[in-house]
């Protein structure tokens, strides 16, 4: 369960390169809820995940995952509780060592060094079987370095590796953006099926409309920092991608109204 | 496969050369479908070079024979090869080939006379009848006072009203948004956070009932049809140019307008929450306006089709109030309801069963108050149409002071528009209709 309440963040506050990139959301998502997240470029959506990750400390407000304060937490400490996955295939991942290395350094995250660094049977096994339902005949590549791997592989594997320990919040920037189409049918397959099967928590940004109207169970569209709609229920359920096309619009539009514009409809309109 | 346009005084000719078959039946679907937007309802087709048909091509037959009779156009097959008249003759489609020596075309207008505007042409039909009335409710400052109470109206056959208002019963204050309701339909877009306009169009004795925060409300006949068309250099026609085009037609002061249209983009704004929300909100400045008005700098809803009601006066008149400039000298207040396009049928037609028929595939775009932006340059202009159908209806101001608070004038005995409270009423009537032709 995540909990957010008035958060802000200002980049570069007081030089002309300011960002009021978030400004003031307020968010609780249930536990075991897939939500969506939508929103022009530059809209916040981002920010608002690297601020629930801890990329960043932001300036006002507060974050809470699983019933802790994480507000002051640093990035590595949160990662105890938050898997990630990103739109680059190429980060998140160590591109030189082999995937079963790869897996067991993310399976170790936020665990005791102790454990070290072996490849035990009780992880390869599962491992080797998890890989196999991938159907990307990936299993026998075990050993092969990451990045020999191709993006929809390489994103396909780091989402095991994000939703392997059964985060309590997983957070997806767009992590199928940069695949080809197939390949990002794949990766989306997989996502509704990790996320449903173990019922994560999980906050999702995409792009596409045709996933935010068929996965998930809430869609937030974001908009200058803030939340600017929350669809749930019945009404995330009926709606169709041309409806949110139309919400993007009407934002569009509540953009062209500037001063001159007002000034017209106040002559013209009754 | 080949295809080419003849245009003919009342039809156009399509010859077809080659094989009509799945690979080219949609392209030619396609061909036609364009013919009839662009206003051809009577369309010959030359197959006599057409050497083969399937299944394809005889769909795409039927689907243009089918959209013509809907419009009350006609569609046939002038000549066709042994190939395609066999195939249509087995199909049982024979009637679509025309007998020799008869040629389609349109039936004889019976236009009572015809006019002209800068940018339109314009046959006029005249039906001497009862005039209308129309009453003003509600207090015209509503967006910086918030809404007052209402009333519950039902909209009848003979209803004409817009304003700001909204469908149903209890609350309606909550969902006041454009409305406009005529002919035994009525459509509003809501302001509850529904994007979706509802309406209601009569069914027997199912009739629209809602409430009207601010606007005009009418009953009775329109006895001028003017159907136009733009000119084929100006391709299209501002509503400016038809409003000043109805007023010269009815030879009156002011009048109102119900049309249906085929727009070329509709210039307009919409409310986006109710005015009995936020009071305290200085609504129209800016930035709050963004909250309380929705609208873009551009055209919108380019080939669709429209429904319109509205008034238009000369300066002075009574309705000022409720008017705002939509052209040198002319005063209007126009709203309307952007449906999927289909074409409008030609000729003299009823306005009941053609605005009714605009509701049938259940889809209303969106309901707007339309605007004439008229900031240069940068001004998304006014609305303009191709071609439509104008019901007008002069107002004719009879008394010095046309607006009495009687009640009983502004319910008819259609019943429609019964409600309690208070109406300001004026009197919208013909006084000579063959006067009204100039
Ligand atoms: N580290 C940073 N330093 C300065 N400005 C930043 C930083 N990160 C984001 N911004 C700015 O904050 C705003 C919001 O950016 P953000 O990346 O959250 O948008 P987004 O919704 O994810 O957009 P996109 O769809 O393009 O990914 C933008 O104006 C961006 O330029
Ligand atoms: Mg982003």
């Amino acid at each position: 369960m995540l909990e957010i309440q008035s958060i802000r963040k200002t980049f570069n506050p007081g030089t002309v390169n300011e960002v009021r990139a978030l400004q003031g959301v307020d968010l609780v998502i249930e536990e075991g809820s897939f939500v969506i997240v939508l929103g022009m470029n530059g809209s916040g959506k981002s920010t608002l995940l690297n601020a629930v990750a801890g990329s960043f400390f932001v300036d006002a407000g507060q974050i809470r995952v699983a019933g802790k304060n994480v507000t002051k937490w640093p990035e590595h400490r949160r990662a105890k509780l938050i898997g990630r996955v990103f739109q680059n295939p190429f980060s998140g991942t160590a591109p030189s060592m082999s995937i079963a290395e790869n897996f067991a350094l993310a399976t170790h995250r936020g665990r005791p060094r102790g454990l070290g660094w072996a490849l035990s049977r009780g992880l390869m096994d599962p491992l080797r079987d998890r890989i196999a339902g991938l159907k990307m005949g990936l299993e026998n590549r075990l050993d092969n370095a990451i990045g020999s791997l191709s993006g929809g592989q390489r994103q396909a594997l780091t989402l095991l590796m994000a939703s392997w320990l059964k985060p309590d919040l997983l957070l997806l920037d767009e992590h199928t953006a940069a695949l080809d189409p197939k390949s990002a049918e794949q990766v989306i397959a997989l996502t509704n099926e990790v996320i449903t099967r173990d019922k994560l928590t999980t906050l999702m940004v995409t792009h596409s409309m045709p996933q935010a109207v068929s996965l998930g169970d809430r869609i937030i569209m974001m908009h200058g920092g803030k939340i600017l709609h929350d669809l749930q229920g019945p009404e995330k359920k009926r709606l169709r991608p041309e409806d949110l096309i139309e919400r993007f619009n009407a934002i569009r539009a509540r953009e062209q109204l500037d001063e001159s514009a007002a000034d017209m409809l106040r002559k013209n309109y009754i | 496969m080949e295809i080419t346009q003849i245009k003919s005084d009342q039809s156009l000719i399509i010859r077809l050369v080659g094989r009509l078959d799945a690979s080219w039946s949609e392209t030619v679907r396609n061909e036609f479908s364009a013919a009839v937007r662009s206003g051809e309802h009577h369309i010959t087709l030359e197959m006599a070079e057409v050497d083969y048909i399937s299944s394809a091509g005889l769909g795409t037959l039927l689907i243009l024979y089918k959209e013509l009779l809907a419009i009350k156009g006609d569609f046939g097959i002038s000549t066709a090869s042994p190939f395609v008249e066999s195939a249509l003759n087995l199909a049982g489609l024979s009637q679509f080939l025309i007998p020799t020596g008869e040629a389609t075309g349109a039936t004889k207008s019976d236009s009572n006379r015809s006019a002209r505007s800068p940018q339109a042409t314009y046959e006029v039909f005249t039906t001497p009848g009862p005039g209308l009335r129309l009453a003003m409710t509600g207090d015209p400052d509503i967006l910086h006072k918030g809404a007052g109470p209402t009333r519950n109206l039902t909209f009848g056959p003979t209803s004409f009203a817009f304003g700001i208002g909204a469908l149903g019963e209890d609350e309606c204050e909550e969902r006041f948004g454009e409305f406009l309701a005529v002919a035994g339909t009525a459509v509003f877009q809501p302001t509850d956070g529904a994007n979706r306009p509802d309406f209601v169009v009569r069914t027997g004795d199912f009739l629209p009932r809602g409430c009207l925060a601010v606007g005009l409300i009418g009953e009775g006949e329109f006895p001028l049809l003017a159907r136009f068309e733009a000119t084929a250099e100006s391709r299209t026609v501002g509503l400016s140019e038809l409003a000043t085009t109805a007023l010269e037609l009815s030879g009156a002061e002011s009048v109102a307008i119900t049309a249906i249209v085929e727009t070329a983009g509709l210039v307009g704004t919409a409310l986006r929450q109710s005015p009995a929300r936020n009071p305290k909100d200085a609504r129209l400045e800016f930035p709050q306006i963004r909250d309380w008005l929705a609208f873009s700098n551009e055209r919108v809803f380019r080939d669709a089709t429209a429904l319109l009601a509205g008034v238009v006066a000369r300066e002075g008149s009574s309705l000022q109030p409720l008017l705002r400039p939509i052209g040198p000298g002319l005063f209007g207040h126009f709203h309307a309801a952007a449906f999927p396009y289909r074409p409008v049928q030609k000729g003299r037609i009823a306005l009941e069963p053609s605005v009714t028929a605009l509701f049938e595939n259940n889809t209303v775009h969106a309901v707007l108050h339309l605007l004439n932006d008229d900031r240069g340059f940068t001004g998304a202009g006014e609305s303009e149409f191709l071609r439509g159908a104008l019901w007008i209806a002069p107002i004719e101001e009879s008394e010095p002071s046309p607006f009495t608070t009687s009640e009983a004038d502004a319910t008819s005995s259609h019943s429609a528009c019964n409600g309690s409270g208070e109406a300001r009423t004026a009197r919208l009537s013909i006084p000579n209709p063959k006067s009204a032709i100039v």
